[in-house]
């Protein structure tokens, strides 16, 4: 049990940094160690569950308790997951029908999920003033990876490559807006029955309306701490 | 060898900051400390020696409320002497959200107060910046729209709590002057929105070399006074990294309270950032034979004085 657990977790660094340092065959290197399912399973809900951690600061302001907070990463993390894979099936279909590639639809989930090493780094989001620049960087370094994993994979030009994943997000993008509304509409019910409800405001906008409703007489000097 | 040491310190720097939010948040959802209340007013009511109030915020080199360096409590008992129906509150530690200093009632005090005793022994020593850099994530806190509001929030709590300490008493409208040093500042620009709406009198401010972003509090402040050292490269710093307080951010608040006329930047002398050479130096002279601390002290009085708030003790220079 402890071996394969070792075994396991050295298989996931290996497929991170891999990932992470942008090797374009890093499918193949991760599916030649076996495990590839739950590999990059891993990567993907580790990936979303720290890309909300960074991105947290709604779950603090709405007063979310230490126990919903955990499992709303957890959340999160399989709601990231289960996007990524509807992205890869985009992808795939793309792939397949427009340029011809000869892939299976699973290895496009599995590259797909690899494609998302960087957001393991989505708590920095947190960190003050800079925080929102460090979220791009590492959207644009997620591309980067997928765009170069599904070149040599799908076997295809760069630009095509480049199509399948940007055009591949903007379907996925529409999809939610439109037939995808039901999902959405599950995923936010659940996100609610987890997280409880929250009012998406901003830390200014909680804090004018927890000001007006403490102070009984502005000016008096009354203040009640955080409500 | 060298680059896994940049890298590790950039890491180091990286963790550091994505954690430095998690205080304030932490005791915002209510997961670390209870509901606070303010002190009790002092009985009597206002005490009528006192015309005006000044909370005096340390900057980034601050361990706790009680214990800010030698220099700096000089400074603020000759401008106690000068400005005699000011009370000066300096117990406020600025960079904590509950007033809690580093030095105790948290996890790794005891790395903090083992920081301390090597600072006092040896100034200069390196480690020492660990404390500057721990204070410095704050700021960046107090500075960020997503969650600056919650810290400042906190701060203003804090700073109420002080005055109430120091004998302010809820309604007397008596004046309120934050005196925020380097990063101390840019937390009395933060609360200053909510310190002018609880206690329904403005709220001014005087930054020594202070670094602040283009704050939304600046559109509540009544007036602030810049004053910074031409050797001070900390200071300029902090222009140049927030893009609110470039000139081409016509709409920024800093912009905009330039343009109303609430902001001024008066350039004091030679100073540097940190000592020896620090705006409250009482050691290194200026040409004409004052100390750097005495040329602070007179601009401070001189702006405090001319705005109408703080009364100058008879025969202080103009």
């Amino acid at each position: 049990m402890l071996h394969t657990m070792i075994s396991f977790l050295a298989q996931l660094l290996d497929a991170i940094q891999l990932s992470l340092s942008m090797r374009p065959d890093v499918l193949q290197v991760v599916e030649a160690g076996g495990a590839t399912r739950r590999v990059t399973a891993a990567v993907a809900i580790l990936g979303g569950a720290s890309l909300l951690a960074g991105e947290s600061v709604v779950l603090f302001l709405n007063q979310v308790p230490r126990g919903r907070f955990l499992l709303s990463l957890l959340l999160n993390g399989v709601i990231f997951a289960l996007t990524l894979g509807f992205w890869a099936l985009v992808i795939w279909w793309i792939g397949v029908e427009g340029f011809g590639a000869d892939v299976t639809l699973e290895s496009t989930i599995h590259l797909v999920g690899l494609g998302a090493a960087p957001f393991l780094f989505g708590f920095l989001v947190l960190a003050p003033y800079f925080g929102p620049a460090i979220a791009r960087i590492l959207w644009v370094w997620s591309l980067l990876i997928m765009v170069q994993v599904v070149a040599f994979s799908f076997e295809v030009h760069f630009l095509a490559a480049t199509a399948c994943v940007g055009v591949g997000w903007v379907l996925v993008l529409l999809a939610a807006r439109t037939v995808g509304r039901p999902v959405v509409r599950l995923r936010n019910v659940l996100w609610n029955r987890v997280v409880g409800p929250t009012t998406h405001a901003s830390a200014s906008d909680i804090l004018a309306v927890a000001l007006d409703a403490t102070e009984d007489a502005p000016g008096r000097g009354s203040w009640r701490s955080r409500p | 060898m060298i680059g896994l040491a940049l890298l590790a310190f950039a890491a180091f720097l990286l963790v550091s900051s994505a954690l430095a939010p998690l205080e304030a948040l932490g005791w915002w959802a209510g997961w670390r400390g209870g509901r606070r209340e303010l002190p009790a007013p002092a009985p009597g009511g206002p005490d009528p020696e006192v015309t005006h109030y000044l909370v005096y915020l340390s900057g980034i080199a601050a361990i706790s409320g009680d214990s800010i360096a030698d220099e700096e409590n000089r400074f603020l008992d000759r401008l106690q002497e000068t400005l005699p129906g000011t009370r000066i509150v300096r117990d406020v530690f600025p960079y904590s959200v509950s007033n809690t200093g580093l030095n105790s009632g948290r996890l790794f005090a005891w790395f903090w107060r083992r920081l301390e005793r090597l600072r006092l022994r040896r100034p200069r020593a390196v480690v020492g910046l660990l404390i500057h850099l721990r204070n410095m994530f704050q700021v960046g806190v107090s500075a960020d729209q997503r969650y600056g509001p919650i810290f400042n929030f906190g701060a203003a709590e804090e700073i109420l709590a002080g005055l109430r300490r120091a004998g302010h008493t809820p309604g007397s409208r008596v004046p309120i002057t934050l005196l925020g040093w380097s990063g101390g500042a840019q937390i009395s620009l933060g609360a200053t929105p909510f310190l002018a709406k609880a206690l329904g009198t403005p709220v001014q401010i005087v930054s020594v070399g202070g670094i602040m972003t283009a704050d939304p509090g600046l559109l509540r402040v009544r007036h602030l006074w810049h004053l910074y050292g031409t050797r001070d490269r900390v200071q300029r710093w902090g222009g140049l990294l927030f893009p609110g307080r470039w000139h081409m951010s016509v709409a920024s608040p800093w912009n905009r309270a330039r343009e109303e006329g609430r902001v001024d930047e008066i350039a004091v002398g030679p100073m540097e950032h940190r000592m020896p050479r620090s705006y409250f130096d009482d050691g290194n002279r200026l040409p004409d034979g004052r100390t750097y601390a005495d040329h602070t002290l007179e601009v401070i009085t001189r702006v405090l004085g001319d705005s109408g708030v703080a009364t100058r003790e008879a025969g202080t220079v103009d």
